[in-house]
């Protein structure tokens, strides 16, 4: 009898086992400690020569660490209650001096998910003597100081100084233009709260689509774009109250030429909540797609709400993991898990929630409109 | 004479599985870096080129250790070693010929593998420049030095304690170059012994230039020659070494 029918069954059968890893109900997301990492030195011992190859390869490992400390918010390491992203950073980058990304994870994770600023800048001073002609470095170390220190009101002699450095350190006519750009911008900033728009652009064009880290800058810049262009339609809805003395009936009415002529005088900001259609103004959908409401005389973005509510998710989802651990038996209805002392908090309209696979989940109804289009084209702002 | 035994030991070597067989591997390899970069979120441009100069010095050494160590003992345990040897050539003829052929053959393989490497490189997009050429160059002489200890190891012992030994010597090689930061750990004598010891190891960070070409930093042509020599004197070092034990063998 021929070998070949029982290996290619065989083949088969394995092949199947194997494919079971994959599907979908039992794809979790992949958590990590980062415990037992090496000194920056031994680490390099450890390498055997080959240390931006290990470097790479135990950083694209650490990101399930990221994707715990989305969650967690404390990189705390057992024992000597180091910071496991500062000693992670400190190993990559002693390995790779030279490797962009790592001063610029660094200064993200230990800035946005530890809020430890201090640490963030000094990775991407660090990047910048290692590397004088990187202009992301520069520019992320430029946001760090003007979003986190507010150096442009606070220390602007300061921040002058810094951009003149990158200005200095910067070889081509279009990399020096940038720091101009950002000086014109100083001095005549208007739009508050779109400081980092720019940053995040670049962060989402370098981003693979459709990858969680593109996701992920998306959502953030979704949740910036929300939060300004409720800012701006509250100024509006104030400006028409002190104006007649009571609020506008209905969002549109704040669009007053007057008042939006006073706010805009070079006309409606591009990533703004305001447009012109047909030669008049008009509202935008909120950056999710749902139209901006107005309630009692405040502006709310629906969108925003449910982020607001997607990001209390995955605190409960903790609970419920800390609740079975505490009980024993994980709680498979929303009843089990209230009865567990979890409460749910109300959510936005059209959202319920859900248990699946022991996690908390949020069923949404699709939004009447598409999402804004982020990932830049040709630079320019979203389109409508 | 040195040149006939020479040439036959790159013919030997060229052929042998063991070297056809991890030149395809490397090949695989190669090809198989991209997923590290596309898995990493970024263009994965810079990733696979570090993947791919890695590769190059790793599966490089597997080659000269595979073939190294098999050389001299599959002679002896052929007993073409007697015909070769009662003819009018020198033992340290035999070793030097064989240690040149097998050097030629993996200064081929090496160029092979870098030509195939930088071309997939630049076929994917990933930026290649002329630093990663010289990169390559400087892991030819990695390899020729661990091939120089392959053989050195195998005329000291059997060919399977041997390719261990090897293995050993080519960690410690590269752990040597971060020893001086880590000295701080000893005191006294343990420090005298560990810097006696450690300079008794070729120091093959030395060659570990291909993490900045990768990112297209310059080396300078005086650091350059002094890498290459310090390649051949240990090179030279270890077959003498080879040529000495192998002189009071009796086969």
């Amino acid at each position: 009898m021929p070998c070949w029918p029982i290996i290619l069954a065989l083949l088969a059968t394995a092949a199947w086992w194997n494919s079971q890893r994959f599907g979908e109900r039992a794809m979790v997301p992949r958590t990590k400690d980062l415990s037992f990492l090496p000194s920056p030195v031994m680490a390099r011992m450890l390498s055997m020569g080959h240390p931006a190859a290990a470097a790479k390869l135990r950083w694209i490992d650490s990101f399930a660490y990221f994707e715990l400390q989305l969650d967690r918010h404390d990189d705390t390491l057992a024992g000597t209650g180091e910071s496991g992203f500062r000693r992670l950073y400190d190993m990559l980058i002693d390995l790779d001096p030279h490797f962009e990304l790592f001063y610029q994870h660094a200064a993200f994770n230990t800035g946005a998910l530890e809020n430890r600023h201090d640490i963030a800048l000094g990775y991407l001073m660090r990047g910048t003597i290692e590397m004088p002609r990187s202009t992301a470095l520069w520019r992320q170390a430029a946001a760090e100081l003007h979003t986190n220190y507010q150096w442009e009101e606070r220390q602007p002699a300061s921040m002058e100084a810094f951009l003149d450095q990158w200005e200095a350190a910067e070889s081509t006519y279009n990399e020096k233009r940038q720091v101009w750009d950002w000086k014109t911008a100083m001095a005549r900033r208007q739009y508050r709260g779109l400081d980092q728009i720019g940053y995040w652009q670049d962060q989402l064009a370098s981003s693979t689509p459709g990858s969680p880290t593109a996701d992920y800058i998306e959502h953030t810049m979704r949740d910036q774009l929300a939060r300004f262009a409720v800012t701006e339609l509250q100024a509006l809805v104030d400006a028409y109250r002190s104006r007649h003395g009571i609020p506008p009936l209905l969002l549109a009415d704040a669009l007053e030429p007057e008042s939006v002529a006073a706010r805009y005088p070079a006309g409606p900001p591009p990533w703004g909540p305001v447009t012109i259609d047909a030669g008049r103004l008009a509202l935008r959908s909120d950056p999710f797609g749902f139209d901006l409401t107005l309630r009692d005389g405040t502006v709310t973005s629906p969108g925003l709400e449910r982020s607001r509510a997607e990001h209390r998710m995955y605190h409960l989802s903790s609970q419920l993991a800390e609740a079975a651990k505490r009980d024993g038996r994980w709680a498979e209805t929303l009843d089990e898990a209230r009865k567990a002392g979890i409460e749910f908090a109300e959510l936005p309209g059209g959202g319920a929630y859900r248990i699946v696979e022991h996690a908390v989940t949020i069923d949404w109804q699709p939004p009447p409109r598409p999402a804004w289009r982020l990932r830049p084209q040709n630079g320019g702002a979203p389109r409508k | 004479m040195i040149a006939i035994i020479a040439g036959a030991t790159f013919r030997e070597a060229a052929r042998s599985r063991a070297f056809l067989s991890l030149l395809g591997l490397y090949a695989c390899a190669v090809m198989m870096s991209r997923l590290v970069g596309w898995i990493s979120g970024t263009d994965g441009n810079l990733i696979t080129a570090n993947m791919v100069m890695s590769l190059q010095s790793i599966i490089g050494v597997l080659v000269a250790v595979a073939t190294g160590t098999a050389l001299v003992q599959t002679e002896i345990q052929q007993k073409t070693l007697y015909t070769v040897l009662s003819r009018p050539v020198r033992r340290w003829h035999f070793v030097v010929g064989k240690f040149l052929g097998l050097a030629l053959a993996l200064a081929c393989g090496q160029s092979a593998m870098l030509a195939l490497g930088l071309g997939y490189l630049a076929l994917t997009g990933a930026p290649v420049n002329a630093w990663m050429v010289l990169a390559g160059a400087l892991t030819t002489v990695e390899v020729l030095v661990m091939a120089a200890v392959s053989l050195c190891w195998t005329s000291l012992s059997s060919p399977l304690l041997a390719t261990v030994l090897c293995l050993a010597t080519y960690a410690i090689g590269h752990a040597v170059g971060s020893l001086p930061q880590l000295m701080y750990h000893l005191q006294g004598f343990q420090a005298t012994i560990c810097v006696w010891l450690a300079c008794l190891v070729p120091n093959l960070s030395l060659y570990e230039y291909r993490d900045q070409a990768v990112h297209g930093l310059p080396i300078s042509p005086e650091d350059t020659a002094m890498r290459l020599l310090y390649g051949v004197m240990w090179i030279a070092l270890l077959v003498t070494v080879t040529v000495s034990v192998l002189r009071r063998k009796q086969l």
